[in-house]
């Protein structure tokens, strides 16, 4: 056997430096899509008019033996490349021959290579398991367990993987084979919530057959597409190429047009529209805050920066209409600020509105303690008192009725109360409505948040002026002389109580709502409650 | 290795040629890495390269791929599997005192449209016996084995019954003492793990694992006789790359030795050398092709590295006491290229 002579290698050599240099490569910023996979992703091909029996690349419609640089601009790379256009960057890591033992083995370091910078890549196209079919003898599950990994490696490194189900290489692949790798495929794509593509349909019409137009197969004239190809008539000569040199059933260019074609419609028309902050804002005392959004439709993953600097990326995977992060991060006490965007596929959305918010330490206040009213009221714009609780800058009142429901002047009760001294009061001016069972509640307020609502809260009574019972006037011109059930609560003057006539014989006792009883000629204040009972 | 520049010339060179070409080939040799006999499959040809160095293209149906290339009395045996209008089966070609050609197969009394994997069982230079993998889809394949008269096959024997998933991978080979040892890799539900069956007295034993259970694939077994036991290596995965391992069998049970290869090692393969063995394997990041020097228990002795990126498993030319050559297919394939990597 030989050795190969250094004076026939140099040449070669120096031609595939020479193409290194001008290799297709990324420009700063660019969005960067690295394609993982096997001798498709690579953009193997068979030009019959190349004239050689091993692979040859469809670059630029020649032909090349020589260059690893050349499969930059190859198969479906070079097409979703300048289809993508400025800005986007897609790196062919395709390996010809690979199998997925040897892609998990090199994915990190592909990773570290081309993605050091966070953020620099946008997705990871991953297609693999066709020579793990036949070449490596590697079951369908260990590929299946392989491809796992690889896209636990990149969710790890906040880049999206797009799952790409294996291409059939007819002349290679029985159907049966062909399909467990690929069921296993797609259902891990389920399994990791990951888009996936399966270009099986367009390839091959969903047939076990595929069309001869998208493959390079025994004397291949490129003719349209009749749904069956001639599997059964096997390249006989390799050397030329006009009848069999195409048995391995690599996809000719326009099999690799359907295929990129097929990979467009997986990415979006447009990046994401900017999200809609809401928590956190104000004022917070929790310093590892959990950073809540909403607007994630078409979202796949989200940036969250904190104060300009800080950034953490998040899968939406567990977004629904709102997604919820917690970065995990203690933030310093004082003034922050947040944003957050979308990516998807075809890259990064607009940022946010900035939200603003403060973390203080300081301590809500314990809840204060209601002591009045308390029993039965004959008024129905009672006066609310409650002791002062330290730290406090002010209250809230809450008024709920035996069903429960708060006041319908509870939303204007007293909010914000201030209070210095030493027992805390307010009178409200809208009235309670109608006779029930009512409990006050207060809560305290201060920079660290509010306290709880006092517990169990203070019962009281509001009881109302029954309209069968006799009014006052009615005894003015009618003297009770006798005992009978009568009631009447109402505000009166002193000057119209006293044109009130009361027999002083008739067992009647007049009470005031402070307790004063007179059987006869009592005075009261103005605006007393005065209650005449039997 | 020798840091000549004719030398890294060389490996550059492959690195372009090979990797522009290497999207689908494979290079398979006898167990004997002296014996110079390899064959060569670059898309639909496949090349046997005699140990006089002459090189013939075989002919074989279209769809064909081997697996297995072992040496016979006054000739060789492959073994593949062809793929035709839907079917998968097992193909053999024999080559006898310059008489080339296809082998039958055992019967296949069940019609069942999936038999790959096959291994040639050979035993002083005559066929033995055969196992392969045989099943109605890929994920529900048995293993099964039959034996060779030198005339007929007899019936196929059940090794291992189809199981929770897929079975595949499956190497074999014959121990000092005339029983079989087939070794592959089956899914146990949870993830491959390398399990292992053996033939004595006509009898095969439960299939077992060989290795304690984990939750990473274990795949790409090898096996190889030695003295009077065997060794196996393997590529096992931690869930972020593999690694080759290796396991000593003593005729009775196997002992897990330690990784014989380092991170990102792959796709193993075992070669006799005189009473020892070679252990050779693809290392990722840098991109090597490792020689290992084995004793009888799996020791491991010197090292010999070529960097390379292909994927191409080389061939090792036969040079008794000197340097390894490791040989790969070149621009033309029927002529090999070639570097030499010292002993470490």
């Amino acid at each position: 056997m030989a050795v190969a002579a250094v004076n026939r290698l140099l040449p070669a050599l120096l031609f595939g430096a020479a193409l290194a240099l001008i290799a297709t490569s990324a420009e700063a910023g660019d969005k960067t899509y690295i394609a993982i996979g096997d001798s498709i992703t690579q953009g193997s091909s068979h030009p019959a008019s190349c004239g050689i029996c091993p692979v040859v690349f469809d670059c630029t419609g020649g032909c090349s033996t020589t260059s690893q640089t050349n499969r930059e601009k190859c198969g479906y790379v070079r097409r979703l490349d300048a289809w993508l256009g400025a800005g986007h960057y897609v790196r062919n890591e395709g390996v010809g021959a690979e199998d997925t033992s040897e892609a998990l083995s090199r994915f990190a370091s592909e990773m570290n290579s081309n993605c050091g910078t966070p953020g620099d890549c946008v997705a990871v196209i991953l297609m693999h398991g066709t020579n793990d079919m036949d070449k490596a003898s590697i079951s369908p599950e260990s590929a299946r367990d392989n491809m796992r990994s690889m896209i636990t490696e990149a969710k790890s490194r906040n880049i999206d993987v797009l799952l790409m189900s294996i291409v059939r290489r007819v002349y290679m692949h029985t159907h049966t084979k062909w399909q467990a790798y690929r069921d296993l495929i797609l259902a891990l794509a389920g399994e990791q919530d990951l888009q996936s593509v399966d270009p099986h349909t367009p390839l091959c019409n969903n047939n076990w057959k595929c069309y001869n137009d998208n493959y390079w197969i025994n004397g291949d004239t490129d003719v349209p597409p009749d749904g069956i190809d001639d599997l059964d008539e096997g390249p006989t000569d390799c050397t030329d190429p006009g009848e069999g040199d195409n048995d391995l059933g690599h996809l000719d260019p326009d099999g690799y047009d359907v295929l990129a074609d097929k990979i467009k419609d997986a990415f979006p028309a447009n990046t994401p529209s900017a999200p809609t902050p809401t928590t956190p804002t104000g004022t917070i005392t929790n310093t590892k805050p959990d950073f809540v959004w909403s607007g994630v439709s078409t979202s796949r993953w989200f940036e969250l920066e904190v104060d300009g600097t800080k950034s953490w990326w998040e899968d939406a995977v567990h977004c629904g209409s709102t997604c919820t992060v917690n970065p995990g991060v203690t933030l310093a006490e004082g003034a922050h600020t947040w944003r957050v965007r979308g990516r998807n596929l075809r890259g990064m959305g607009s940022w946010s509105a900035t939200k603003s918010f403060t973390v203080s330490t300081i301590q809500p206040p314990i809840a204060p303690t209601p002591v009045a009213p308390t029993g039965e009221l004959w008024e129905s714009a009672p006066t609310y008192e409650w002791l002062p609780v330290s730290g406090a800058t002010e209250y809230d009142l809450e008024v709920r009725d035996s069903g429960g429901n708060l006041d319908a002047s509870a939303a204007a009760l007293a909010a914000g109360t201030v209070c210095t001294a030493s027992l805390c009061s307010h009178v409200e001016g809208t009235v309670l409505t109608g006779t029930d069972d009512y409990t006050l509640k207060v809560k305290a307020r201060n920079s660290g948040g509010d306290s709880p609502l006092s517990e169990p809260g203070l019962g009281f009574t509001i009881r109302d002026c029954d309209a069968s019972v006799k009014d006052l006037q009615d005894f003015a011109s009618t003297p009770v002389t006798t005992v009978e059930t009568v009631e009447h609560c109402g505000l009166v003057t002193a000057a119209t109580l006293g044109a009130y006539t009361i027999d002083p014989s008739g067992d009647v006792t007049i009470f005031t709502r402070d307790g004063f009883a007179a059987s006869n000629g009592f005075s009261v204040n103005s605006g007393t409650l005065i209650v005449i009972s039997p | 290795m020798k840091t000549d520049f004719s030398k890294l010339v060389a490996c550059a060179a492959f690195a372009l040629l090979v990797g522009a070409s290497a999207a689908d080939a494979q290079l398979l040799r006898t167990v004997d890495a002296g014996g110079g006999l390899y064959l060569q499959q670059v898309m639909s040809r496949a090349l046997i390269h005699e140990p006089d160095g002459e090189v013939s293209e075989l002919s074989m149906p279209q769809g064909t791929s081997f697996r297995r290339l072992e040496r016979l009395e006054g000739g060789w045996m492959a073994g593949g599997q062809v793929d035709v209008l839907g079917l998968t089966d097992i193909f053999l070609f024999r080559s006898v005192d310059g008489e080339r050609s296809s082998f039958p197969a055992p019967p296949n009394p069940a019609e069942s449209p999936l038999r790959i994997n096959a291994v040639p069982l050979v035993e002083g230079g005559k066929l033995k016996g055969l196992a392969w993998i045989e099943g109605v889809e890929v994920r529900e394949t048995a293993v099964y084995a039959a034996s060779w008269s030198g005339t007929d096959w007899a019936p196929a024997e059940l090794v291992s019954p189809i199981g929770p998933g897929t079975q595949i991978g499956l190497t074999g080979t014959v121990l000092a003492d005339g029983s079989w040892l087939l070794a592959w890799s089956a899914y146990d539900g949870n993830d491959d793990e390398i399990v292992w069956s053996r033939r004595a007295e006509g009898v095969w034993v439960e299939p077992q694992p060989l290795h304690a259970p984990n939750d990473q694939p274990d795949i790409v077994p090898s096996v190889l006789a030695i003295g009077p036991g065997a060794l196996a290596a393997w590529a096992s995965s931690d869930g972020s790359t593999y690694r080759v391992r290796l396991a000593s069998f003593d005729g009775n049970e196997w002992s897990d030795r330690p990784f014989v290869g380092p991170r990102r090692s792959v796709r193993p393969n075992l070669i006799r050398e005189g009473q020892g063995a070679q252990l050779l394997f693809r290392t990722l990041v840098p991109y090597t092709w490792t020689l290992l020097e084995l004793d009888a228990a799996g020791a491991v002795g010197r090292r010999a590295e070529v960097p390379t990126e292909s994927t191409f498993q080389p061939g090792l030319a036969p040079r008794p006491g000197l340097a390894p050559l490791f040989e790969w297919p070149g621009e033309d394939i029927t002529v090999p290229m070639s570097t030499e990597a010292d002993w470490q």
